[in-house]
């Protein structure tokens, strides 16, 4: 039997008086009932978890207040909401410290750039903040790394050095507003934007709640001016927010969570799988990473609509590219853009007066160098510093030959069929995005980046006795019916955003098509769902 | 430097230029005022016609999880009350684990047509008593799987509130329920509700009653995905396996699962009675190694649960009932690698002791022992570790009709081994 003919089994078992005797007993009408479902919500245990009737709850008062209030009123109340949701978790006191910490003295250090005109006393408050956000995104995410770094260092040379653990709390979103915070900085010193006057806004545009928790990361000449200019109620506008909400659950929870389950039992269990399954595990973390997060964002960029806000999309079918340039134009734009913007821009700058091979490889190196940066981001594990490399790599060969596979393009039979063409290229550019995420996986999983290159040593082995079928159909406990719902969801999502983004496709779509789409999403969500996969992949950012 | 920010051009007009194609905006106020009602009005029946599409999701949700209710909460009374029927009706029942075993004893109580001549409580330990060992057939053996101390007392408390007082209570005394310590108060299966309406009115400790606290939270519960897709798989797997529990169609001796008897007693399946001597050592020694179930870190005896106890069989003898404690005895190789680790299980080993001298101040009786070898227990008389055989009882239990008070056994190999 599966889920379908149990529910038409259901359905022809219920009759009225069974319905009758639910809803007769069912406590809606009393008091205590409301009073425990409110109290449920708010149990303060943890972060307010974006996939959580308790974020759901939150929004929608968030929402009717902010646009119930007068336009003066909107900021503030959005701050209050902003700060509220970071202190719902118990623990949240120490981490608006640093929220607060970090926005008061970046406020004052644009300030002061803006005012000032000699340029060394612009570059010291300059350098005030980035190193206050850099000092504070460095101490509380790589204290420990570097330590048992720096031990490790001296244990090869042969002196005993006892690595200090320093126990510090996980601060919600630190990479996200702090490097927000410094963009802002950095572009009033560059005059990009002129200094923000009002805290209110400031303030808001570094804890702004829908993306302060796992992006996208937010730059101030896009938020702030919307901050300044609250919008109206708009409808249309509103319902395409919470179908943007709806759309980002559906990818987390019933795509990337089953894939997850696959993903997680062999990575964390790597010595006794064959290297069919290792490498199919590596391909499926790939896409999984990407519903994660593309879901993610889509959760966050739909809230920041149901507030009138329209924030940077960070995804864009980045496996549609048909380069790995292309790959990176599309995938976490809103990082990539950050690095391109505050680093590859001025380091390209203060090069540009070499020519030759010289200026060839200082470009290359410009490349290059964002890639391991961005790995340390994501995490103090060498595993994040591998991937990053590996991409950096990748990057820097892909330009260096991209003339020459244009060449060669011209001459290759297959990409006379365009269909072709855009398989092959996009296909080698998931495989050498599989091949650096493979690293990326083994330290999300707890791994080590030697767990990465054991993967790869054993891709052709015959070592465990699982195979394929059993591990997914026994083991996990798949069923068919799951297997077929999780391949043509991700199939859904593709066309789907091939169109357009989700909530303008939705939009164009007539009443009872836009609502049998409603429904078939919510459906798939309560029957295919994995409510127990853990956060988001980027949750811990 | 050039300013990077010129002012503006202050002929500019300021703002945008009004769509003429738009509708005038309302001049006066008043007209402001309903123009900003009639907007509102139908935003607010636009989201509410919206809101009446969504809502038959969640009413479907709590209306399957309700009605499929694996966990029993919503319609595990009226099943429950025809298995109860059933056993009093003198028949068997398979796949009981599954059932809420509080429920059947409360309804068994409440149904009786008069009140027992004996009945049994404690653990999962005591469920090899049957009507026949304890001699009467006015009988009902009320032990519980994975019985903790607030369970053992409320099981007496539900003949009591049912007004069907037993003559005679054979209390399986476990070392566990003197225990604070963490493994031996998980409190998986409690009913607190029941428990704390037996300290109340039974006990009269000043406890809160009565409280509508657990019933919402199974409502609440209904609210959650994750419970909807647990009883959509409860449902298929019922229906393919036909798991829930049932009466015993065919010989009751060849059944593949446990089996509850009328009496209340549990016959186990035949793969485990017919198990070798060899074969039950070795799960009895495997069970040992990995942990001596609710007693470890069992250091000291509680006062406050030696009170509690003291209470309870105070409470029972005032309600009439005689009390008959009686000890079931632990596998020999679990006993052996127990004494081994006197440190460990301190607090196990005083148990017996304080209740030897207990019974004889209080003038009960008390039959067994922890020890297999002071009641002549052999390895042949154990299903695995934990679960003496009816025989094994047979050997130290004379039966409810030759009961006599307690009196220390002259031979010292009848008294339990200390370390």
């Amino acid at each position: 039997m599966n889920i379908f003919t149990a529910l038409l089994e259901f359905f022809q078992e219920a009759s009225k008086e069974s319905f009758l005797q639910f809803w007769n007993a069912v406590p809606l009408q009393q008091p205590e009932f409301w009073h425990r479902f409110w109290g449920n919500l708010w149990t303060g245990s943890g972060p307010m978890n974006l996939i959580s009737y308790t974020f759901w709850v939150f929004l929608i008062l968030c929402a009717f207040f902010y646009y119930l209030f007068p336009k003066k009123l909107k900021p503030l109340w959005l701050l209050i909401c902003s700060y509220s949701f970071y202190l719902y978790d118990r623990s949240g006191l120490q981490m608006v410290t640093i929220l607060v910490g970090t926005t008061v003295i970046t406020y004052f250090s644009a300030l002061a750039i803006s005012k000032l005109k000699h340029i060394w006393a612009r570059r010291a408050f300059l350098l005030l903040s980035v190193c206050t956000s850099g000092g504070l995104l460095f101490y509380y995410k790589y204290a420990n790394f570097l330590s048992q770094l720096w031990a490790d260092i001296l244990g090869a040379v042969h002196i005993s050095v006892s690595a200090s653990v320093i126990d510090l709390p996980v601060v919600l979103g630190l990479s996200f507003f702090t490097f927000q915070s410094m963009g802002y900085v950095i572009d009033v010193y560059q005059n990009v934007i002129p200094a923000e006057k009002n805290p209110i806004y400031y303030a808001l545009y570094v804890s702004f709640f829908p993306c302060i928790t796992s992006g996208p990361i937010e730059r101030a000449n896009h938020l702030l001016p919307q901050l300044r200019k609250p919008a109206v109620f708009n409808y249309d506008k509103v319902a395409g927010g919470l179908y943007r909400i709806l759309w980002g659950v559906f990818k987390k929870m019933v795509i990337a969570g089953n894939l997850d389950i696959f993903s997680k039992e062999v990575f964390t269990h790597l010595h006794k799988y064959n290297g069919g399954i290792l490498a199919l595990a590596a391909l499926v973390f790939s896409y999984q990473l990407y519903l994660d997060f593309s879901g993610y964002c889509d959760i966050a960029v739909g809230a920041g609509k149901v507030l009138g806000f329209d924030l940077i999309e960070n995804f864009n079918r980045p496996f549609a590219g048909r380069s790995y340039s292309q790959l990176w134009d599309r995938w976490h734009i809103s990082l990539t853009t950050w690095f391109r913007d505050y680093i590859f821009t001025p380091l390209s700058f203060y090069n540009r007066g070499l020519s030759g091979v010289l200026g060839k490889l200082q470009g290359w190196f410009n490349v290059f160098i964002i890639f391991p940066i961005s790995g340390l981001w994501h995490g103090d594990n060498m595993g994040y510093v591998v991937w990053g490399v590996l991409n950096g790599l990748f990057m820097v060969v892909g330009k260096a030959t991209a003339k020459k596979r244009r060449q060669w393009a011209k001459k290759n039979i297959l990409y006379r069929s365009r269909f072709l063409k855009a398989l092959i290229q996009c296909s080698c550019v998931y495989l050498l995005f599989t091949i650096c995420i493979v690293f990326f996986a083994a330290s999300y999983y707890g791994q080590t980046a030697s767990d990465g290159f054991y993967l790869f040593s054993h891709l052709f082995s015959n070592q465990g006795n699982s195979t394929l079928s059993s591990l997914v159909l026994v083991k996990l406990g798949f069923s068919p019916i799951t297997l077929y719902a999780i391949g043509i969801s991700a199939l859904f999502v593709e066309i789907m955003e091939k169109i357009g983004r989700p909530e303008q496709v939705i939009r164009k779509l007539y009443f009872p098509f836009r609502w049998i789409i409603y429904y078939g999403l919510i459906f798939a969500l309560l029957l295919f769902a994995n409510f127990g996969a853990s956060g988001f992949v980027y949750g811990n950012y | 430097m050039k300013n990077p920010f010129p002012k503006k051009n202050p002929n500019k007009p300021k703002g945008r230029k009004r769509n003429p194609s738009l509708p005038k905006r309302p001049t006066t106020p008043i007209k402001r005022f309903l123009s900003f009602i009639i907007k509102w009005t139908g935003i607010t029946i636009n989201v509410a016609i919206k809101c009446a599409l969504l809502l038959p999701i969640p009413i479907f949700l709590l209306w399957y999880s309700y009605t499929v209710d694996r966990n029993g909460w919503f319609q595990g009374e009226q099943y429950e009350r025809e298995i109860a029927l059933a056993m009093l009706d003198g028949k068997p029942i398979s796949n009981f684990e599954k059932m809420e075993e509080r429920e059947i004893t409360k309804l068994y109580a409440q149904n009786l047509s008069q009140p027992l001549k004996a009945i049994s409580i404690g653990s999962s330990r005591v469920l090899q008593l049957t009507s026949s060992i304890a001699g009467t057939d006015s009988f009902f053996n009320a032990g519980m799987i994975g019985a903790e101390q607030p369970d053992v007392m409320s099981s007496y408390y539900l003949f009591d509130r049912a007004d069907k007082i037993p003559e005679i209570v054979i209390f399986e005394v476990d070392p566990w329920i003197f225990s604070t310590a963490p493994d031996a108060t998980t409190y998986r299966r409690v009913d607190w509700k029941m428990y704390n309406d037996f300290l109340y009115y039974g006990l009269g400790h000043d406890v809160e009653v009565t409280t509508e606290q657990e019933n919402m939270n199974f409502w609440l519960s209904l609210t959650s995905p994750a419970f909807f897709q647990e009883n959509l798989e409860y449902y298929i797997q019922n229906k393919e396996t036909g798991m829930r529990p049932q009466i015993v169609k065919g010989d009751v001796y060849q059944q593949s699962n446990d089996v509850k008897m009328p009496d209340g007693s549990v016959l186990y399946p035949d793969s485990m009675r017919s198990a070798t001597v060899e074969e039950v050592d070795n799960i009895a020694l495997n069970a040992i190694t990995n942990s001596f179930v609710n007693c470890e870190e069992f250091y000291q005896m509680d006062s406050n649960l030696i009170a509690l106890f003291d209470e309870f069989v105070s409470y029972m003898q005032a309600k009439g009932s005689q009390v008959v404690l009686l000890l079931t005895p632990y596998h020999p190789v679990v006993y052996q690698k127990v004494l081994e680790q006197p440190e460990r299980y301190s607090g196990f080993f005083q148990v017996e002791t304080w209740l030897r001298q207990y019974a004889l101040d209080h003038n009960l009786s008390l039959y067994g022992s922890y020890d297999p070898q002071a009641v002549g227990c052999t390895s042949e008389d154990f299903f695995d570790g934990w679960h003496v055989k009816g025989r094994g009882i047979s050997k130290f239990f004379p039966g409810v009709s030759s009961l006599a008070p307690y009196s220390p056994p002259q031979d010292s190999s009848a008294l339990h081994r200390l370390p």
